[in-house]
């Protein structure tokens, strides 16, 4: 990670790595600023942890502010919140997103304005230290992310592009949803969690007999995050459809997915949000992996 | 999987025409109300057939029936079939404007779609245009975009490029890495480009008398500004040039609200077509349908068979259905002695329930099979019945590779063909698919629908449940209507219809439960009754061929049922039950 990185951009959660992550990274780095968002639906679930962050912020003389994520009302998070923060960064700054926590939709919409900005912008990921059994339920509707909608051509038929995660339901709610001509199924290969082996065999297994899903394997702990295996799957498909992309396997994916659709501005991405999380998701915290995105 | 199986269910944009013309039905469907020139809104959840329709009345389906009946190209009326379930369409910058630029960049995006949809369709048209009216239709063209176009294309397919060019443009502008503006200037709308589109091509000598008909697909995944939008054009009442076929899921879960404030209504601006059909017995149209639809797909896939011969009864439970209405009719005659009327009334009510009735405690599930079980587990939806055919038919293909029976079809491929589907396979399956169909209510429904929480989850399940205990309770029990498993909600109040709609609009999302309108007992009005997905009921051992019968059920008594799990009281004499108007329209 660069040493001159100054300000710090993360959401604010209940999961004990975010309060650890912001003291491993206070302690090993200068900040001049940390800007904490917060999802006005669980507001209280975090209030304890940003308090403690402001007053790590306040020993250590970096300046704190804090921003809503209106979870029913994402133009007004736009607008009000991203825009007038991110928006009106000092051109050409040193930005870390802390992806640890951060909603893909936010990372997303995080890394477009601090492009926009020229930013150099990094971007840390504090592994947990546990995963617990599940981590959201009651699904929204799916969502094309704002300004990263992709380019759609009239005529073309839907491809979808899905990183998959632990929850068969949600991938299967996603082609449910926009009905593609066809569905890339992106498993990851390899996780610290025990589990995961399992888990991709059970999303492998639920598709098997769908023609039109194709599945091929990610790993989003890579040195590309997988970049690399998901280009190759959309090689032959991008030409021809319309292709929407979904992370909801490993949060580093959705940087993977982010720097496609900078190389492609066909390529759209596509958010999943839900409505219910589980409190008791991750237990403390365990690897820090850290990264840049190099076209900014 | 057999790529031959004749009941595979994709979506229909996913058939090949040729498919598509083998095996639509018109009959029975209210389709051909698509060949007039009123507005038309084809309603009905996921998989009723709405897409199914609207490509079949699109030109180049039409085009390919006339070719093959070598019947003269169908200019008369040309269907520009319009998908709405796109990126394009999903696309949500606009919400970053304020609502007027809001509208004029959601209508632009809806406009060219149709008019590339125009374009696409005539370019298919063989032998349009002579040269005299190519050249004007390029120059108004070139005229309408202010652009000018190579002539090295035919001018449909120029027009499609100039339209995708446009819609980049706009998309281009909102998506802008260098500002954080979304809106684009130069926009269309429907009178700016589709009516000057439509009065061009009427001025060729080909298409001067064609109506246009706009097959918009999946309508409710248009945002609110093009769906007002849409509705002020179906508001307009002149039907000469143009008229809109919608396919839209649920009415009453999209507003009908036009552009202007007002509302679009039916009879006077659109002509409803419920594409989810209440009634299933053999005598009712999707009976009907249901008949013709398997009977087109067998002899498609070479199989010379019926419905009834393809899917048989089980000898066993016939035989023991025969003793039942043995039985049932001695008792009959002892009650009504030669009333012949009264005596074919009980037997109708009584002897499938006697069946069900005096089944050991200990027996094991009915077998249940047959192609009127399978009419009735659909629930009126053709993909709830074409999804268990499809896994019957896989599991027989998939037996006979492993133990080939000597009464299979061989085809010349190698492949056999089954003459029919076994009732212990059929039985198999349907209580497999029952059951699965009971395990997502209870493990899934919050983690994959919609708006649904853990707690309407939960309510849903338990409403369900408690809904089929009931109904066994009935049909083990009740007196006179003992196989009812639809119902009605009575002493309905605000308070408790908060709540319980939640939980209903759940399960009609989820497509556990279907609402119809029928006639009440009271004064001839008309009033909402419930069918749950008859597919829930075989793992719980009921017999899901209904009868002419509501079961009344009190909202509070519901929703105890659905918040606490509490049972629904059960009378075994109720009048609750109550008859529709004729004895063989129903269920």
């Amino acid at each position: 990670m660069r040493s001159d990185a100054d300000i710090l951009i993360s959401v604010a959660s209940w999961e004990e790595r975010f309060l650890l992550g912001c003291q491993r990274l206070f302690e090993s780095h200068a900040y001049s600023r940390a800007i904490v968002y917060y999802s006005d639906e669980y507001a209280d679930w975090t209030q304890a942890s940003r308090a403690s962050v402001q007053a790590q912020c306040r020993d250590k003389g970096i300046q704190y502010e804090d921003g809503v994520l209106y979870a029913a009302d994402t133009s007004r998070t736009w607008r009000e919140t991203l825009d007038s923060s991110l928006g009106q960064l000092p051109e050409g700054c040193n930005a870390v997103v802390d992806l640890s926590t951060m909603p893909r939709e936010i990372i997303w919409q995080t890394f477009w304005f601090l492009q926009y900005r020229k930013c150099n912008v990094s971007y840390v990921y504090h592994r947990p230290g546990k995963y617990g059994e599940w981590l959201s339920r009651d699904p929204d509707r799916p969502r094309l992310v704002y300004k990263m909608s992709g380019i759609s051509r009239i005529g073309a038929r839907t491809a979808l592009l899905v990183l998959a995660g632990y929850d068969v339901d949600r991938v299967r709610h996603l082609v449910d949803t926009f009905e593609p001509e066809i569905a890339l199924l992106g498993l990851q290969k390899d996780s610290v969690a025990p589990e995961n082996s399992e888990r991709m065999e059970a999303q492998s297994s639920a598709f098997k007999d769908d023609r039109s899903v194709q599945r091929f394997w990610v790993d989003a702990y890579s040195s590309d995050h997988g970049m690399e295996a998901v280009e190759t799957a959309l090689a032959s498909i991008s030409p021809t459809h319309n292709v929407i992309m979904a992370s909801m396997g490993p949060k580093l994916s959705a940087v993977s997915l982010y720097r496609l659709h900078r190389q492609n501005e066909n390529l759209g991405l596509v958010y999943l949000p839900a409505r219910e999380f589980n409190r008791e998701y991750s237990s403390g915290i365990g690897e820090t992996i850290y990264g840049s995105l190099d076209d900014s | 999987m057999n790529s031959r199986n004749p009941f595979d269910y994709v979506g229909a944009n996913d058939l090949p025409g040729e498919t598509i013309l083998d095996y639509y039905i018109e009959d029975f469907n209210f389709s051909r109300f698509i060949h007039s020139t009123r507005n038309v809104l084809l309603v009905g959840e996921r998989g009723c057939g709405k897409s199914m329709t609207l490509l079949y009345n699109s030109f180049p389906i039409q085009h390919l029936r006339a070719e093959r009946e070598n019947q003269e190209l169908p200019l008369d009326t040309i269907g520009v079939y319009v998908p709405c379930n796109t990126p394009l369409t999903h696309k949500r910058e606009f919400q970053l404007l304020d609502d007027f630029r809001a509208s004029v960049i959601s209508e632009h995006h809806f406009a060219l779609a149709i008019a590339y949809g125009v374009a696409k369709t005539l370019s298919e048209v063989p032998n349009l245009l002579t040269s005299a009216e190519e050249d004007n239709v390029w120059s108004q063209i070139e005229f309408l975009f202010d652009a000018e176009m190579p002539r090295t294309e035919r001018p449909f397919i120029a027009l499609m490029q100039l339209i995708e060019r446009e819609c980049i443009k706009a998309q281009r502008a909102a998506n802008a890495r260098s500002s954080t503006n979304v809106f684009y200037e130069n926009t269309f709308s429907f009178p700016s480009l589709i009516v000057p589109l439509l009065r061009l091509v009427r001025s060729t000598s080909r298409l001067t008398n064609t109506h246009f008909a706009f097959l918009i697909d999946d309508a409710h995944d248009l945002n609110e500004h093009q769906r007002r939008a849409l509705f002020s054009w179906i508001a307009f009442r002149e039907h000469s040039l143009f008229s809109f076929k919608v396919a839209i899921a649920n009415v009453s879960r999209s507003s009908l609200a036009t552009a202007s404030g007002g509302s679009i209504l039916e009879g006077h601006d659109y002509t409803r077509i419920d594409m989810v059909q209440p009634f299933h017995n053999d005598e009712a149209d999707f009976g009907h349908l249901a008949h013709l639809l398997v009977m087109r797909r067998l002899e498609k896939c070479g199989i010379d068979s019926t419905p009834h011969a393809f899917f048989p009864v089980s000898s066993q439970m016939l035989e023991q259905l025969r003793r039942a209405e043995e039985e049932v009719r001695s008792e009959a005659v002892a009650k009504y002695g030669s009333d012949s009327g009264r005596v074919s009334d009980y037997v109708y009510k009584y002897k499938r329930a006697h069946f069900f009735r005096n089944r050991p405690a200990t027996a094991n599930r009915p077998e249940y099979s047959g192609f009127d079980t399978l009419v009735y587990l659909s629930t009126g939806v053709i993909r709830n019945l074409l999804m268990p055919c499809y896994w019957m038919f896989d599991k027989v293909i998939s037996h006979s590779a492993i133990d080939p029976e000597p009464g299979t079809h061989e085809e010349p491929t190698g492949t056999s063909l089954p003459n029919e589907i076994p009732p212990n396979i059929q039985s198999e399956v349907i209580l497999a698919r029952s059951r699965s169909l009971w395990d997502w209510v209870r493990n899934e429904l919050d983690k994959s629908l919609e708006g649904c929480s853990r707690e309407n989850a939960r309510r849903a399940y338990q409403l369900l449940d408690n809904l089929a205990v009931l109904f066994r309770e009935r049909l083990l029990k009740h007196k006179s209507e003992p196989r009812a498993n639809s119902f009605t909600i009575s002493q309905q109040s605000d308070s408790v219809m908060a709540n319980l709609n939640q939980v209903i609009d759940t399960l009609v999302a989820a497509q556990l439960l279907y609402v119809r309108s029928g006639a009440a007992k009271d004064k001839g009005k008309r009033e909402n009754y419930y069918v749950p997905n008859r597919m829930l009921w075989p793992d719980r051992g009921l017999d899901p061929h209904g009868q002419h019968a509501r079961v009344s059920i009190r909202a509070p008594d519901l929703w105890a049922a659905a918040e606490q799990n509490r049972p629904i009281p059960f009378k075994d004499d109720d009048e609750a039950a109550s008859k529709q108007p004729r004895l063989f329209d129903e269920i």
